[in-house]
């Protein structure tokens, strides 16, 4: 199956008000713009959007983004970019998110523009060289005149509070002669959430201009801007810098003229035909044409050109002198068409090689030692614990690597919600206070009581939490102090006050004095990991039916709780469950708190599921278990309990028994069971590690088999955390077992590693002398066709990482090897 | 291709130890690092809101 495109380059105008001389469009060695359609037609866009809503349909994709260039694509006119905006968003917009954005050289940008891409959403980028004297070397009108006026009033509009939102920044092409750091600082004072600067493009047939042909200047040019921005602590995001940083740190770039990703953009040209990257305009006529069109052919067709795959080639795709170079998985090569040259086409370095050398070097040398990789060493897993997951198994030693690796992500992740939470200026300020009074208490505990802190991480929610703030943050660009657009305000805010509960709970747990602000939600004060404070007033009823703030003040002895005026008080050790999963010595489980100045409160601790070997809490009661999609259960009363704990211990007794490989993995890593309503199906929970979510089963084996099946999800979804078993960019649809529905393939890995365990589980079934042994002979045989299915699958998919191809080998040799063949009567 | 041999010991994933650097150097030095950790698990609902290999003409 071809590999998806997930940017569309759309040229709606083809010609432009500006003469600029650097220009690649006009000024290039590809004069195709000439015999093209100066604006895109009705029709083109229609079909046009027609063949993206096919592609995401056939890859299943999430999202796509469309770019409205040009040529000046504002010269397609109000009405014209309104109707293109309609069709996008009619015909794509109800399958998968919808990225817009227009890059404009700003002149015609109007108020009226501004409300259209405001209406559609539209994130507007403008190309700006600098100060008055830096642009007006090159971007000129035709008759000579300065575009610096009507370009910076532009901006200026878009800066403005009513469409900062839209202002998704500048790009700068560099001109050595300009002073690197006057460029960098005019572009500053004009408020950009993000910069970039652009090499000229050249190639070795062209080659960019330089005052000292073996100089590396566009480097020196570059680092100028590079190290004073690293002293201004980096004000303003640098899409060069950030990706370079990025790589360097073992991330990806987020330009296409760095790193060795693939290129997954496709451009339509005015009139309907598919072309490569417009850059490749200067290297020859006719070096970005596919000979393919939207009306005859798919996007898929573009995918599978000879020129758009040599770009996903990686590594393998470059020079000889590339694939040695130290620095190349960060260069990548550089941009495409700066390698051309008319005697070798594109198998050559940059022309910029050497500056890119330079400047990567350069910014190596200059990140804090924690942020090289050589101080940071990765997680690593050793191979025969690789080759035990991969056979389906994994003992106390996986798991315990598997959670060193989640350590560090739990940090991560709690960092980063700081870091965005307070960083949002659409987040209320008083919320932003309180995560930063949260933050000092937790960066207090990571010397002084690091245990509880370490106790607090590794609650199972804690990444369910992180992972759902930082979606609601990301959910659209809010540094821009816009309003979240899907989320409404106070659920962000409950969400981000939320790191006052964690604190709060790494307070108490280190028995240390904090006072931190926490939300209420539902009546309750959620401290997770212990349980939840249902907090009424004097009369019976909670001061806030839906969500208000709780003031906490802990101690080694009390914890003290202050709503408005009213205030309570709770003993520590009643909050701390003991071994037995009971609270504190002599303090019954629902202690009614003592109510203190108008408040009383009712203490609903988490629970402790038990069993020899075993112990796992009972997640009833904390605010992210379950999703919108599948809510967990409500807090189960005693008698439900009292049967969970029967039924767990008399499942746990089975697996002991019957199912005793998946038992160490099981006690060393399942932190948590979530008990969920009746009939509900069980999802993997990927982003809550050590935890299962299921309903009460209707026999302790449905539970055993629960919880060997499930588990299964949890270890694979961490071993994908930790390597890239499979190429993340593969966006097809795979045919799954037993299933109508196409499932990606991390699908198909996941239900194919469940199965391993699966048909384990009815194999040992079906050798026991019990009464549903015919039954289990028909599962176990189809669950393992199943498997062998799906392995065969994903070994002939092409998209398996070396380590990918040997995790299903592993897979494979298990199926074939530990479950033989039972005659099924 | 990964050498057998590298297959066979310690196997380096794509996670930074982050273990001991403490929360307060994270939240300023470390941005970068972090961002790499928090995409392995975002990767799921946010690996295509930013394409990588970008188109370098729009910001």
């Amino acid at each position: 199956m071809s590999m998806s495109a997930g940017q569309f380059v759309l040229k709606i105008h083809s010609r432009c008000d500006l003469a600029c001389d650097h220009c690649y469009v006009y000024e290039g060695a590809d004069q195709s713009w000439q015999g093209r359609p100066m604006a895109i037609s009705p029709a083109v866009v229609s079909q046009t959007a027609m063949r993206i809503a096919e592609h995401v349909k056939t890859h299943n994709l999430s999202s796509v983004e469309v770019v409205l260039h040009g040529g000046e694509p504002l010269l397609a006119g109000v009405s014209g970019i309104r109707g293109t905006l309609a069709e996008l968003t009619g015909t794509v917009g109800g399958l998968c998110r919808l990225d817009m954005r227009v890059h404009t050289n700003g002149v015609l940008l109007t108020e009226e523009f501004c409300r259209l891409f405001d209406e559609y959403d539209v994130q507007v980028g403008i190309s700006l060289d600098g100060d008055r004297a830096a642009n007006d070397r090159h971007r000129k009108y035709r008759d000579g005149r300065s575009s610096f006026d009507q370009a910076v009033r532009a901006i200026r509009l878009l800066a403005s509070d009513r469409f900062r939102h839209l202002y998704a920044g500048l790009l700068a092409t560099i001109d050595v002669a300009n002073d690197p750091v006057a460029v960098y600082e005019s572009l500053l004072r004009l408020s950009p959430a993000r910069l970039d600067f652009l090499l000229p493009h050249a190639t070795w047939d062209s080659l960019p201009a330089r005052t000292d042909p073996s100089g590396a200047e566009y480097a020196d040019w570059l680092i100028a801007i590079f190290d004073r921005w690293q002293a201004d602590g980096r004000p303003v995001g640098i899409r060069t810098f950030d990706s370079i940083i990025a790589m360097l740190a073992g991330g990806q770039s987020s330009t296409e003229a760095l790193g060795l990703a693939p290129v997954r953009m496709v451009v339509i040209e005015t009139d309907g035909t598919y072309e490569q990257a417009d850059s490749l305009k200067v290297a020859y006529e006719g070096a970005p044409a596919t000979g393919l069109n939207v009306f005859g052919h798919s996007v898929d067709a573009v995918t599978d050109h000879p020129g758009l795959a040599a770009r996903r080639r990686g590594l393998e795709g470059l020079c000889d002198t590339c694939r040695h170079c130290p620095v190349v998985n960060v260069c990548g090569g550089g941009m495409y068409a700066h390698r051309y040259s008319s005697a070798s086409a594109f198998d050559n370095p940059s022309v910029y090689c050497g500056d890119l050398f330079k400047l990567i070097e350069h910014v190596r040398a200059a990140l804090p030692p924690a942020a090289a990789a050589g101080r940071n060493p990765n997680h690593t897993i050793s191979g025969s614990v690789l080759d035990q997951l991969a056979a389906g198994l994994g003992g106390a030693e996986a798991i315990r690597q598997l959670t060193q690796a989640q350590r560090s992500l739990r940090r991560a992740l709690l960092t980063a919600v700081y870091h965005e939470g307070t960083g949002t200026s659409a987040v209320p300020a008083a919320v932003r206070d309180t995560m930063e009074t949260a933050w000092l208490v937790l960066a207090r505990s990571d010397s002084g009581c690091r245990d509880a802190l370490d106790t607090v991480l590794g609650h199972p929610y804690l990444r369910a939490w992180a992972v759902r703030c930082l979606d609601r943050l990301r959910s659209s660009d809010h540094s821009d102090g816009r309003a979240p657009a899907r989320y409404g305000v106070a659920a962000l805010a409950a969400d981000l006050g939320h790191l006052g509960s964690i604190a709060a709970v790494v307070a108490i747990r280190g028995g240390v004095t904090a006072q931190v602000t926490v939300p209420m939600v539902d009546g309750a004060v959620h401290l997770p990991g212990l349980g939840r404070l249902v907090i009424k007033s004097a009369k019976g009823v909670p001061p806030d039916t839906t969500m208000s703030w709780a003031f906490l003040e802990t101690d080694a002895d009390w914890l003290r709780v202050r709503v408005g005026a009213d205030a309570l008080r709770l003993p520590r050790p009643s909050l701390l469950a003991d071994e037995s999963g009971q609270a504190g010595p002599g303090v019954p489980a629902r202690a009614p708190a003592s109510a203190v100045r108008g408040l009383s409160a009712t203490w609903e601790l988490v629970r402790e599921l038990t069993a020899p070997g075993i112990r796992v809490a009972c997640e009833d009661t904390d605010p992210y278990r379950g999703d919108h999609q599948s809510p967990a259960a409500p807090r189960l009363t005693a008698e439900e309990f009292a049967r969970w704990q029967r039924d767990f211990a008399l499942a746990w007794q089975q697996i002991q028994s019957h199912h005793a490989a998946y038992a160490p993995a099981l006690a060393a890593g399942l932190a948590a069971l979530t008990p969920m309503p009746a009939g509900a199906t069980a999802p993997a929970v990927r982003q809550a590690f050590g935890v299962i979510e299921t309903a009460m089963p209707g026999a302790p084996t449905t539970l055993a088999l629960a919880l060997i099946r499930e588990f299964q999800h949890v270890k694979l979804a961490a071993v994908l955390e930790l390597f890239d078993l499979h190429e993340r960019a593969d966006h097809r649809s795979y045919r799954v077992p037993s299933q109508a529905e196409l499932a990606p393939i991390e699908s198909l890995l996941q239900g194919a590693y469940a199965n391993l365990a699966v048909t384990e589980f009815w194999r040992a079934r079906a050798e026991l002398d019990e009464p549903d042994a015919a039954e289990a002979r028909q599962r176990y045989a189809r669950h393992r066709a199943d498997a062998v299915d799906a392995i065969g699958t994903l070994t002939g998919s092409g998209s398996l990482s070396p380590l990918g191809a040997r995790f299903v080998e592993g897979m494979g040799a298990a199926i074939s090897e530990r479950s033989n063949p039972l005659p099924i009567s | 291709m990964v050498p057998s041999e590298e297959l066979r010991s310690a196997i380096m994933s794509k996670v930074a130890d982050l273990r001991d650097i403490p929360l307060a150097e994270l939240s300023v030095l470390d941005f970068d690092l972090l961002g790499n950790a928090i995409g392995r698990v975002l990767q799921d609902s946010s690996a295509d809101l930013t394409p990588v290999g970008a188109f370098q003409s729009r910001i």
